[in-house]
């Protein structure tokens, strides 16, 4: 890039920062600044009306996750803090110019990194699951195993189920659709077949269709009375579902959400196999391979970034549903709630009169602290190992 | 209910024939026949939905209302010839739609293999018109000739027709907003090599990981008190305001596409510019801007998308039933129709929000699927 003029590099800056300040200003007073603002917010007690808000510290946190879970945070801080200071030490020795101690710093980094992926999503899981594991110990006449666990036992547990159905969401979800994008996709990647087009734009427009719009679809279709589901199953003849009972509803909202979302994963995973090189199907073919082997030894590994970069799309996303539990469920019922659903009426819906900013912004941050935790599992599972191709 | 009567009307022999059909020949065409069954029975219901949510919008509220067990078997009625009619012409045209790419030979040598694609293509297009015709004009003689009514009291009475100019009034200004201002950024992260550029650069692919719920309340608080009484405005509450939150949203993912697409266009083309006398700013507005049109429209399009769609802040920020959204706009009729118990109406309604996202999909499919493989696969 040529500049003219006296001083170059000043007026680049000049020209540069020029063009960045609209969106810059833009984003800090919209985005950056209320996010910081948010952490604030939640060390405070505040309706949001009141004229005054009462300074209460960490409480809402202590509230959120209860005093036995509080009493245990120095452990997993201890193993955080150990673990970053090992991350430290592994990067250092990386940067020195012998091979050997290159191998063995990025070896250092990578076991502290997994430690600590691994500490946090044991620390969520133990603090969500805690209580079906126990009274499963409690079941099964193991109730000594029970104790450690009872971590809940003071925590706020409206909360923990909300964390809790996330997270089934997230992976019963997520599992159902991983599979059938994976099938759709390579279905669709096959040589020969018709209406490909056809396929693609009815598998893929569902997941273009606001999520309000899918609940209030979905919300008819279930229906008991007048439904289509419930029409279908008897055209078959098979019994009827009360599929929007409080019971029911997680696991209606789950398939939902998989028909609602599975094209737009589809279309990633078929990008993804249509770069691999056609040259290397035929050699393994020549070699002898069979489908499943051509499956798991080439394109699968061929597949991973983008198979990993799918999974994390879909595990943040998974957090911040909030569009299908709100239209779709939104009755107050814990057993059908999310985060972002409970701080929504925790901060906004006037049933009870009570708007709770500050418990409700704890949540929040509590929320973004679980995208984070997530995102960096998913990226030390990335950096786990690398390919060579 | 009497088993010959729905099992073996007229109608359902049809789309046996049909279904076995078309079954038939995939078995016979495929090794893998599973998994196009499980493809085209998942395809197969999201076409009936869609059709059960068109024709729905069509019918009385007074089959809801009266003959609950009638509402959707009283379009699949045996006895009325028009749907026998519509039923032959509706398998047939399926049939042909199938099978139509047999009746053209492949591309030989020298002969253009485009024009047998596009022969092909404008056959099942029209053919596609004709069967959805043929289905609505069938509702309309079964007695599903309700559908002035129902669009009417969606858009008038239920205010749909409102919600959508200001959802079309908020898109727009969000779109325009975010994508001019981060398409500067954008180029200035990439093209101009100043000091900080890598800082900002972080600073908004930060932005990805703060979920709009976390700013939800700070925003709210905030823009309680920004307030312009003399021009009787405030940002609470307006279409202006949720345009800019929007925008403000938007820019981290319009930035990060951006950048990537300004860093592969040729950067002699700006020092070209410069030799021949123009600004850095002109050689933005210039070359660079025209040039990235592609980029601007794949971001355009997924920003529209997304603001259209949006739910949570449209509910927060706007309580004025003048200003609503159409997701906002919906789920409030849906409360309200819950107790009327009006479902031909709200089926309108989610027909007015789906028509123009399916649209936007159906012209600019091509330029979707890039834009999401662009920004997730190579990035």
């Amino acid at each position: 890039m040529i500049v003219r003029g006296k001083h170059p590099r000043l007026r680049l800056a000049l020209v540069g920062w020029a063009m960045l300040a609209p969106a810059l200003a833009l984003f800090i007073t919209f985005v950056g600044w209320p996010a910081v603002q948010a952490l604030w917010i939640s060390l405070y007690d505040w309706t949001g009306f009141a004229p005054r808000a009462h300074w209460v510290g960490l409480r809402h946190y202590v509230n959120l996750f209860g005093e036995t879970t509080v009493h245990r945070l120095p452990g997993l801080v201890g193993v955080l803090v150990v673990c970053v200071v090992a991350m430290a030490i592994g990067r250092t020795i990386q940067s020195s110019r012998d091979d050997q101690r290159v191998a063995i710093g990025r070896r250092i980094s990578r076991a502290a990194g997994f430690l600590l992926a691994g500490s946090l999503l044991a620390f969520v899981l133990v603090w969500a699951y805690g209580r079906e594991v126990a009274s499963f110990c409690d079941w099964v006449h193991l109730g000594c195993l029970a104790h450690p666990l009872d971590w809940w036992a003071d925590g706020d547990d409206y909360f923990r189920c909300c964390v809790r159905n996330n997270f089934t969401f997230m992976v019963v979800a997520g599992a159902f659709h991983f599979v059938y994008a994976f099938l759709f996709a390579a279905a669709l990647n096959l040589p020969r077949f018709s209406g490909k087009v056809f396929y693609r734009t009815m598998i893929f427009f569902p997941s273009f269709i606001s999520a309000v719009g899918v609940a209030m679809l979905w919300g008819r279709i279930y229906d008991s009375d007048y439904g289509l589901a419930n029409f279908l199953l008897k055209l078959f003849g098979l019994g009827q579902v009360q599929w929007l009972d409080p019971d029911n509803m997680l696991n209606s909202i789950i398939l939902i959400g998989v028909w609602a979302g599975v094209g737009s994963q589809m279309i990633l995973l078929l990008a993804g196999m249509q770069r691999i090189p056609e040259t290397y199907y035929e050699a393994a073919r020549i070699d002898g391979a069979g489908e499943g082997q051509v499956f798991r030894h080439i394109t699968l590994p061929m597949m991973r970034d983008v198979i990993l970069i799918v999974v994390t799309l879909w595990v943040i996303g998974s957090l911040k549903v909030f569009g299908l539990f709100q239209a779709l469920g939104g009755n107050g019922d814990r057993s059908n709630s999310v985060i972002s659903l409970r701080q929504y009426e925790l901060a906004f819906s006037n049933r009870d009169n009570i708007y709770m900013m500050g418990y409700a912004t704890a949540m929040a941050v509590v929320l973004l602290v679980l995208v984070v935790v997530f995102a960096f599992i998913m990226r030390t599972i990335r950096s786990a190992d690398q390919v060579e191709y | 209910m009497d088993f010959s009567a729905q099992f073996l009307s007229p109608w359902s022999v049809m789309i046996y024939i049909t279904v076995s059909a078309v079954l038939l020949f995939l078995v016979h065409h495929t090794r893998l026949a599973m998994l196009y069954i499980v493809k085209t029975a998942w395809v197969g219901f999201t076409i009936v939905a869609f059709l059960w949510v068109v024709i729905s919008s069509m019918g009385s509220n007074y089959q809801y209302v009266q003959e609950p067990h009638r509402t959707i078997a009283q379009f699949f009625d045996p006895h009325s010839p028009a749907t026998f009619f519509a039923g032959v012409v509706a398998c047939a045209v399926v049939l042909a739609m199938v099978f139509v790419g047999r009746f053209f030979p492949r591309a030989q040598e020298g002969k253009p293999a485009q024009r047998r694609s596009r022969l092909i293509l404008i056959i099942r297009v029209v053919m596609g018109l004709v069967a959805g015709a043929g289905l609505l004009v069938t509702a309309h003689l079964n007695g599903y000739d309700r559908w002035a009514d129902n669009y009417i009291t969606a858009l008038l009475v239920a205010r749909m027709g409102e919600y959508a100019v200001n959802s079309v009034l908020i898109s727009v200004g969000a779109v325009v907003t975010s994508v001019c201002v981060g398409a500067m950024a954008a180029y200035a992260l990439s093209k101009l090599n100043f000091f900080g550029r890598n800082t900002f650069l972080y600073t908004f692919i930060a932005g990805f990981a703060i979920p709009g719920q976390l700013i939800l309340v700070p925003l709210f608080l905030m823009l309680r008190f920004w307030v312009i009484p003399a021009a009787n405005f405030s940002f609470m509450d307006s279409r202006f305001g949720l345009a800019l939150i929007y925008a403000a949203g938007d820019l981290p993912f319009t930035i990060f596409l951006l950048t990537g697409f300004f860093a592969s266009l040729p950067t002699e083309l700006a020092e070209a510019a410069a030799i021949d006398g123009c600004g850095e700013f002109g050689a933005f507005r210039k070359i660079f801007f025209p040039l990235a049109m592609p980029g601007l429209t794949t971001v355009a399009i997924f920003n529209f998308l997304s603001v259209w769609n949006e739910y949570n802040f449209a509910l927060v920020f706007i309580t004025n039933p003048k200003l609503k959204t159409l997701p906002v706009g919906l789920y409030t009729l849906n409360v309200s129709q819950h107790y009327a118990a009006n479902w031909p109406a709200l089926f309108a309604g989610i027909v007015v929000l789906w028509a123009p996202t399916f649209l936007i999909f159906l012209l600019l499919q091509k330029q979707i699927v890039a834009g999401l493989t662009l920004g997730s696969v190579k990035g």
